[in-house]
């Protein structure tokens, strides 16, 4: 399919599973590469992790998967055996993206030394829980263990409960987004020096460089950050409930947001908030309960998105804890077209998160992921019978 | 020196606070030439306050010392702000404006997250830029895009994590969502960001066009948080938080160990791995125990497993019982504080954090690459700029300006390295 992507030139092989790596490929898949995705005859272990329609196991309608692997091309290639098959295909492309444990590429004669011995212009990227080396390169690993180790595990959540784990799987994406940055930086670079070069991602890393401030706390000031949760933030910053769901209350840095959040109430007919000793941090502090009462008064009779358009009305940077419907049915969601729909055989037609930005000349395309081996026979034909 | 991917490339950094400047800091650590551009009447406010007042809170500086000038001794600020060279200059006067546009002229690529309207009120929005310089590329990275019924709304990381679903996802089971303290909603807006700043680079250069890249940040949050959508499209679920546990695996979670508020994440992901974590702790009837056989029946059973894992932790030293686990294959992670952080051998090792040496603040590691190049490898490149620190630098050797034009020009405050109101 003729692409305006930005990528549209470059061709990528991925040979990765579950989140971090195929996001990479992703990402450059909807920036218009052609990318091939090598799975093992079995598939992708995304393919077995839920979301399933109807909670019914079906590796060809795995939500995970099929989001991660949009706009890619898929061959089902057995590594073990089929090595000389991978390297005739290393040498027609630009990027190689691999998420296997470190080492096990090399022992099977793909590392990138045999990779770039093909084709010397190739980038490798290989992401990785720990990285390609260091004492924890061959540790077990889950999004929580990196967090754990990332320093930011600690610093998240009540102090006096256990630090709490975000949810979903960020460690595994910022690690698919870090890989993209740096494959685009290794591409730019390669267009002065002519080589290639191997990058090495590390989804710990990633996780550490979100905590720079815990970082600092230290080294500055030979301090232990510590977990901090809710209780860190002045009144009345911090999710409430509201008459059908929460809200987020957030106060404005640096301007005089106090006689806004008063207007605010003011208009509502909640009074009492202008009351002089309301008016410092400290005095606000002295005064929680108060505060609390006259503040939720107003919230349990309201919905979610009329405090999120009364207090931005006011300038205040007001959210509400927003739900898939809730996304899904989002105004200015919708006006920017940021879920996309996109139909697959298995699922029918289904909304998927879009673009994570727009870029006014080489926008973001999504088509569905593929089959599995869907492409065996135009992607892999040629390779394989050179092999014969 | 060794060549860096963006060697050539010049970036003007027009953007406060975390997500934008994040998106600059990345691209100057790649090697690209970052102008953060401020005023000495309206800087970053990430720097603090021009002059210490005591009492007041205090933010994070070395020793605790808000020294002489503490706006170019916050660490935030000076994390976020590396590897960049600092210019003040007034965009309301007209000396400034035109400056501007000259800089504009001879560069690369414009970063900014103000309000949805301040650069177009700067004479500096991207149809303007692009006038001055046909190819730019020009980011903008407003909370909401810069189109659509809600674009002029204001938003800080938090609110992108509770517009983008995170926060519904996030908390303590059965007790209602709460923000966990640790911003994910910044550094998120500032890697997509300059990823796609890289991108149109790219394109750039097989092309010669520019382009104008509008990042959403909440779309780009939810865009790492497709789970939750497809729950609902495919089961009509509303996800709610599971704490630390799995919606798949089980025992997955963070268990208390020896010592004061000391932790070990331990995530169990296949029946293997249980029967391997019942002979470690000491349990191998466990194993056999049909409540436990199965993943599905594990997850049913959790909360008596956490407490048999947990009778277990207690007796442990966090990192003794990581090895140990780790050693049978059992993913399992020791919850770090920055302390252990800075001095943990893993990062040690791999040369993670990086010394910067800053001449308002002296020599002090700093958060490294996540990523390592074997052929141009990048580092944290400079310390943060103090503010207007390169003033002579970029107007007077970039844009050619005399020391008499420069000294004029701080005479009247359209540039100058004292902020304007602490002084008499």
């Amino acid at each position: 399919m003729e692409t305006t992507g930005a990528l549209k030139q470059l061709k990528v092989l991925e040979t990765a599973e579950g989140i971090s790596g195929p996001y990479c490929g992703k990402l450059m898949a909807g920036l218009g590469a052609d990318v091939i995705k090598i799975e093992p005859p079995h598939g992708d272990s995304a393919r077995q992790t839920g979301p399933f329609p109807n909670d019914i196991p079906d590796p060809e309608a795995s939500g995970l998967f099929l989001y991660l692997n949009t706009g890619k091309r898929s061959v089902t290639l057995d590594l073990e055996h089929e090595s000389d098959t991978v390297l005739k295909m290393v040498q027609d492309v630009d990027v190689v993206i691999e998420n296997h444990p470190p080492g096990k590429l090399a022992s099977l004669g793909l590392g990138y030394d045999d990779m770039a011995r093909v084709n010397p212009s190739v980038l490798v990227v290989s992401i990785t829980p720990f990285g390609q080396y260091g004492p924890y390169r061959d540790f077990e690993s889950s999004d929580i263990v990196v967090h754990a180790l990332s320093g930011e595990l600690y610093l998240a959540g009540r102090p006096e409960r256990e630090p709490l784990k975000k949810g979903g799987n960020l460690s595994e994406y910022h690690g698919g987004l870090n890989g993209h940055l740096s494959v685009m930086a290794a591409l730019y670079a390669r267009q002065t020096t002519g080589r290639g070069q191997h990058i090495d991602v590390s989804l710990l890393e990633g996780a550490t460089a979100v905590i720079g401030m815990a970082v600092k706390r230290w080294v500055y000031m030979g301090q232990v950050d510590a977990r901090r949760g809710a209780e860190g933030h002045p009144w009345p910053n911090g999710i409430w409930p509201a008459q059908d769901g929460y809200i987020l209350a957030y106060s404005r840095p640096a301007v005089d947001w106090w006689s806004m959040f008063v207007n605010m109430m003011d208009e509502v007919g909640v009074s009492g908030f202008d009351d002089p000793k309301f008016k410092t941090t400290e005095g606000r502090a002295e005064n929680v309960e108060i505060l609390d009462g006259l503040f939720q008064s107003w919230l349990s009779g309201c919905t979610k998105e009329e405090v999120y358009h009364h207090a931005q009305k006011h300038g205040l940077p007001f959210g509400y804890v927003a739900t898939a419907p809730d996304m899904l049915a989002s105004p200015q969601m919708k006006a920017r077209d940021f879920f996309v729909s996109i139909d697959h055989p298995n699922t029918g037609e289904l909304p998927y998160p879009g673009a994570p930005y727009s870029m006014s000349q080489t926008p973001f395309e999504f088509t569905r992921a593929p089959l599995l081996g869907e492409h065996n026979d135009e992607a892999l034909g040629a390779y394989r019978t050179e092999a014969i | 020196m060794e060549a860096l991917p963006l060697d050539g490339i010049r970036v003007l950094d027009f953007s406060h606070v975390w997500a934008g400047p994040f998106c600059a800091r990345l691209l100057g650590d790649f090697g690209a030439e970052v102008i953060k551009v401020e005023s000495v009447s309206r800087y970053d406010p990430e720097r603090g306050p021009a002059k210490f007042i005591p009492g007041a809170r205090m933010r994070l500086y070395p020793d605790g010392e808000p020294g002489e000038r503490p706006y170019n001794r916050a660490g935030r600020f000076n994390s976020y702000n590396r590897s960049k060279i600092g210019l003040t200059l007034d965009l309301r006067s007209e000396d400034g404006k035109d400056l501007m546009r000259n800089l504009v002229e001879i560069s690369d690529v414009v970063v900014e997250n103000f309000s949805v309207g301040v650069m177009k009120r700067l004479g500096l929005d991207y149809e303007k830029c692009r006038t001055l310089r046909p190819d730019i590329i020009f980011i903008a990275l407003p909370g909401f895009g810069s189109d659509g019924p809600e674009a002029g709304y204001a938003a800080y990381g938090l609110t992108q994590e509770a517009m983008s679903g995170l926060s519904g996802i996030t908390g303590y089971p059965g007790e209602i969502p709460i923000d966990t303290g640790v911003f994910y909603g910044d550094p998120t807006g500032g890697l997509f960001g300059a990823t796609a700043v890289m991108t149109a680079l790219w394109h750039r250069s097989i092309t010669g066009e520019g382009q104008r890249i509008d990042l959403s940040q909440r779309e780009a949050f939810a865009s790492i948080l497709p789970e939750l959508v497809f729950d609902y499209t495919m089961n009509d679920r509303v996800q709610e938080s599971i704490g630390n546990r799995h919606p798949q695996f089980a025992p997955h979670g963070v268990y208390p160990c020896l010592g004061d508020d000391s932790w070990l994440a331990i995530a169990v992901k296949s029946d293997k791995q249980f029967r391997s974590l019942c002979e470690a702790i000491e349990h191998p009837t466990l194993a056999n125990d049909l409540r436990y056989s199965s993943g599905s029946n594990r997850l049913q059973n959790q909360d008596e497993l956490d407490r048999i894992i947990g009778e277990w932790t207690r007796q442990q030293d966090q990192h003794e019982a990581m090895r140990l686990l780790q050693s049978q294959r059992i993913p399992a992670g020791a919850v770090l504080t920055n302390q252990q952080l800075l001095e943990d051998q893993h990062f040690e090792a791999r040369g993670f954090f990086e010394e910067v040496t800053h001449p308002d603040v002296g020599t002090y590691r700093d958060i490294g690459m996540p990523w390592k190049l074997s052929d141009t490898p990048v580092h944290a490149r400079l310390p943060a700029p103090g503010l207007g620190e390169h003033n002579d630098n970029v107007l007077g050797e970039i844009l050619g300006l005399t020391a008499d034009e420069l000294c004029s020009l701080e005479e009247r405050d359209v540039i100058g390295n004292v902020p304007l109101n602490t002084r008499e």
